[in-house]
This record gives structure tokens, sequence and C-alpha cells, in this order.
């Protein structure tokens, strides 16, 4: 959606950027063969699901055109719900190990294997850290991209209270970078403020996105990206604000044409309010992207609200997303039980209108969902 | 009132039985956070301290036992949260690399041997537990 097309991301390919970033930053820094501790932990989620609502036809690929309705839960890994039960397009299997050599330095690597789209495995994180004192942070490899607020634990369902974070702001082409990036943790009185700023790249072979509306596999690359974040809390509340840019290129693979390319770059911005009041916990978040040499001008934004009674969580929200060509807004409505520790169930509706000025892109659907989230 | 010298023996006994009681309760129902005894912090707000074991000020923190009930009482009256939004909290934290979770500690001699090992560490233990090895700067009740 964000840009335009959606292509699909390969395997372990994506990643060699950030594996040799990582060997380089091993092999300067002279580390022994041995780690003094390692750590494994790891995350999963199987979400079963299915569109239901009136027949649509829409501008996604021929393939998609067989069905009824469709709902597009993870747009970065292909993950698409059409009229039969599926545990494909979203369930996953997270596994990290964090290998500490002293003190300030250890390695993290983190690998995700999913059901959805072709792909089986894939890297996510692999990156150093260097703990330059109490408050400074450089890590250099592979991290998902800090876009909004839920950007880089999208894949840790454990971690928030819907199945997953609404795709008109967490829907994505290139989700991870290869680079590095500098952060500060510090406390101003009783107010916490962690900010950060990263450099680096990603290109995604057969860009999962692109697939979602042409046959033809795309490269997308995501150059010269800049973030720059920053999130403050105090007591019930919590802050956020997000600055992105790059430059965008996109190829299609078959014929070699380049599609998409030059011109400024894309720029992201983002800010979220949330608080933690007792059992209520709301969400917010706004966000725009703009790319003015491609008419890319869309604002997308979200809101929830939670109240915790026991074991049970109870969730409503509103999601929307808004450009020249599309047109969506999401009404979810969710449960979370925590079965036991470290586990959770839920189970969530959500109802997608698509009033796009082009006509339908993905067309109206309503979707049911219910996920078992653990993490260990 | 012949009796009286036994009664009031009984009376005695009970009254003190009582005061022994509702003081063990008073101190299993209180937790302490406390630091190294040459930490220059004299003490610590409680909003301090949430921060620190909600991940948001990276700090040397040691936990009780998943489970055990100082853990439970420390994490409500610290941070307001129950355990498994906590277990939320740090999947956030350790699966995006942006903190280290607690040392999970089997008991209150661990905690106080971590925490008089090291000058930046801070840790919970019951109030009934406190000795001289190390300095309680915040007590929640």
């Amino acid at each position: 959606m964000k840009s335009q097309h959606r292509p699909r991301h390969a395997k372990l390919l994506g990643a060699s950027n950030g594996c040799i970033l990582f060997s380089l930053a091993l092999g300067v820094l002279g580390l022994p063969a041995q780690a003094q501790e390692f750590t494994g932990s790891g995350f999963a989620s199987v979400i079963l699901g299915k569109s239901l609502g009136q027949c649509t036809t829409t501008f996604l690929d021929a393939k998609y055109g067989d069905g009824c309705t469709r709902f597009v839960a993870d747009w970065a890994h292909g993950g698409i719900y059409e009229d039969s039960w599926s545990a494909k397009p979203e369930t996953r299997l997270g596994l990290q190990g964090v290998a500490k050599f002293s003190p300030q330095l250890s390695a993290t690597g983190q690998v995700t294997a999913r059901t959805a789209g072709d792909q089986h495995a894939a890297l996510e994180w692999l990156y150093l850290t260097y703990q330059v004192s109490n408050e400074w942070t450089v890590q250099v490899g592979r991290k998902r991209l800090p876009l909004y607020y839920y950007s880089d634990f999208q894949d840790v369902g454990y971690a928030y209270n819907t199945i997953r974070p609404s795709p008109d702001v967490y829907g994505w082409d290139v989700v991870n970078y290869n680079g590095v990036s500098v952060s500060n943790t510090t406390a101003i009185g009783d107010w916490s403020v962690r900010s950060e700023v990263l450099y680096g790249s990603e290109k995604t072979k057969e860009n999962a996105s692109a697939k979602f509306f042409s046959p033809d596999p795309k490269t997308v690359e995501w150059k010269d990206i800049v973030n720059i974040n920053a999130e403050v809390s105090k007591d019930w509340f919590t802050g956020r604000i997000s600055y992105t840019r790059f430059n965008m290129q996109q190829t299609a693979r078959n014929t070699g044409v380049v599609e998409i390319t030059g011109g400024p770059a894309f720029e992201l911005l983002g800010m979220a309010f949330n608080a933690d009041v007792g059992n209520w916990i709301f969400r917010s978040e706004l966000g725009t992207a703009k790319m003015k040499s491609k008419d890319v001008d869309a604002r997308f934004s979200l809101a929830s609200l939670g109240y915790r009674v026991g074991s049970l969580t109870w969730t409503g929200g509103i999601s929307t997303y808004r450009d020249d060509f599309g047109r969506f807004t999401t009404y979810t409505g969710g449960l979370r039980y925590e079965v036991h520790k470290g586990a959770a169930l839920k189970l969530q509706f959500d109802r997608i209108r698509d009033a796009s000025p082009i006509g339908s892109v993905l067309g109206s659907s309503r979707l049911i969902s219910a996920s078992y989230d653990v993490m260990f | 009132m012949f009796r009286s010298p036994s009664i009031f023996r009984s009376v005695r006994y009970l009254g003190v039985t009582f005061a022994l009681s509702a003081a063990a309760g008073a101190s299993f129902s209180q937790v302490v956070v406390v630091v190294n005894t040459k930490n220059p912090a004299a003490t610590m707000t409680q909003e301090q301290v949430s921060n620190l074991y909600l991940g948001k000020i990276p700090a040397m923190i040691a936990d009780l036992p998943d489970g055990s009930p100082p853990r439970e009482l420390f994490y409500s009256k610290a941070t307001g949260r129950t355990s498994a939004q906590m277990k939320a909290v740090w999947a956030r934290l350790t699966f995006t690399g942006k903190a280290s979770p607690p040392k999970e500690l089997a008991s209150a001699a661990d905690v106080k041997k971590f925490v008089a090992a090291n000058p930046d560490a801070v840790g919970y233990i019951e109030k009934s537990a406190v000795d001289s090895t190390v300095k309680v700067v915040l007590e929640l009740n």
C-alpha cells in the first residue's frame, strides 16, 4: 500500500548485508571464539483466521481473484487471509540467542520461521551490541526498523493485547535494515527518555508486498535509511516520535527494468501517545508517509482502548489509512486471556471498509481470527 | 477474682501471641528495595524503582523467583503491573535488544549477596530479611 507495489521478501538474501557488517565488526574487535555466557529464548504464535463478507473484485493480483473476500494481515511477509480458514498467513516462531563476551559486548541473533509466502526462515536480527557507558549503546548489524511504536516487536504477539498491530499503520514492504544504531537511555527526574539514531539499508529480492499486486517479482531497496526516534515515559504516560527518511528503488527482476528510483526521499513521520492507567490501556498513533515525486502522500492512524479484568483484557480499536488512491477504515474488537504462564489466547473480529477513490483496492471484508501466543 | 492471676497469665500469653503474629504478618507483607551500602543514593522514589524494573532505565537489577509472594507484592506495589503484564513488558525489551531482564535469584540471601557485590546493583527483599550488608532505599507497603 505505502510504496504502491508489494515486492517479495527473499529468504536469507536480504540479510547478506547484515551478515557482512556483523562479521566485519566481530573480526575488527578480535573477539575470542568462546562467549562467556549464552542465553536462548524465543516466541511463537499460532494464528488461525478467515475473511468473510460480500464478494468484491479488487486490484489484487489474479491469484486472489477466485474467492469472495481477502484481508491482508502482514504486508511485509505476504500474509493474506481468504474465505477459508487458514493458519498460514501469520503463524511464526522466533528463536533468539545472545552470546555475551564481556559486560559491555554481546552478539544477538534472531531467526524467525513463518508459514506465510514461500520463505521458511529468515534472519530478522543479527547484531553486535557495545555498551559504551550506562547511557550509550551502539549496535551494528541487522535489526528490524523501528518505524512506529510496535514496529520492532511486531512479531512478538505475547507482548501486546490484539492479534496484530493494525496493518493500516504497520503494513510496510520493508521492515528490516542493515546498519548502525546509536541509542541513549537516561532519566530526567522521574521521566525516562530513550533516543536513537540509525543509518542503514535493506534490499528485498522478490518483495512480498509487491507480489500482492503483480505476479512479476520485484526487488525493492530502501537505501540511505536514516531514522531518528525518541520515547519518553513517566508514570502512566508514554510518548514516542519518529522520523525516517530513505531513497527507494524498485526493479522488475525478470526484465531488469528499474521502475522506481531517484527523486526526493521518502519520508515517514510518527507520533504515539499511550496511557496505562490502572486497568485501562490506551494506545494511539498518527503517521504520515510522503514521497513528492511519486505522488505519495499518505496519512494513517490508530486508537484503541483496552480494559483488563483479572486474566481477561478486552480491547476495542479503530484505524485508518488514506492516500490519493486508497482509503481504509478498520474496526477491531478483541479479547486476550492469560491461559498459563507465558502464554495467551486471543480472539478478534475486524471489519475493514474499503472506500478507495480508485475502486476496491483490497475490498471491504470482515476477519475472524484467533491466536495462541507464547514466549519461552 | 481468685483465678485472676492464672486468667491474667493466659490473657498476657494470648496478647503476646497476637502481637508476635501481627509483627510476623507485617514483615511478610512488606518488601523493601535495597542497594549496596556504598551506593550514594539515600532513598529512591517508587517512580524511580518502577522505571528500573520496567526496563526504562538501564541498571543491574535482581528479581526473586517467579511466582513467589514477595515478587508478586513488589511488582504490584512498585509498578502496578501483574506478572503477566511484566512478562509482556520484558518480552518487548529482550526481543528488540533494548534492555536485559533482571537477574532472577533464588532467595533474599542471594539478592543481598548480589547487591553487596555490585556498587550499582538494586534488588528487593522481604523487610524481615534486611541486615547490615545492604542499604534500604524504599519501603513498599
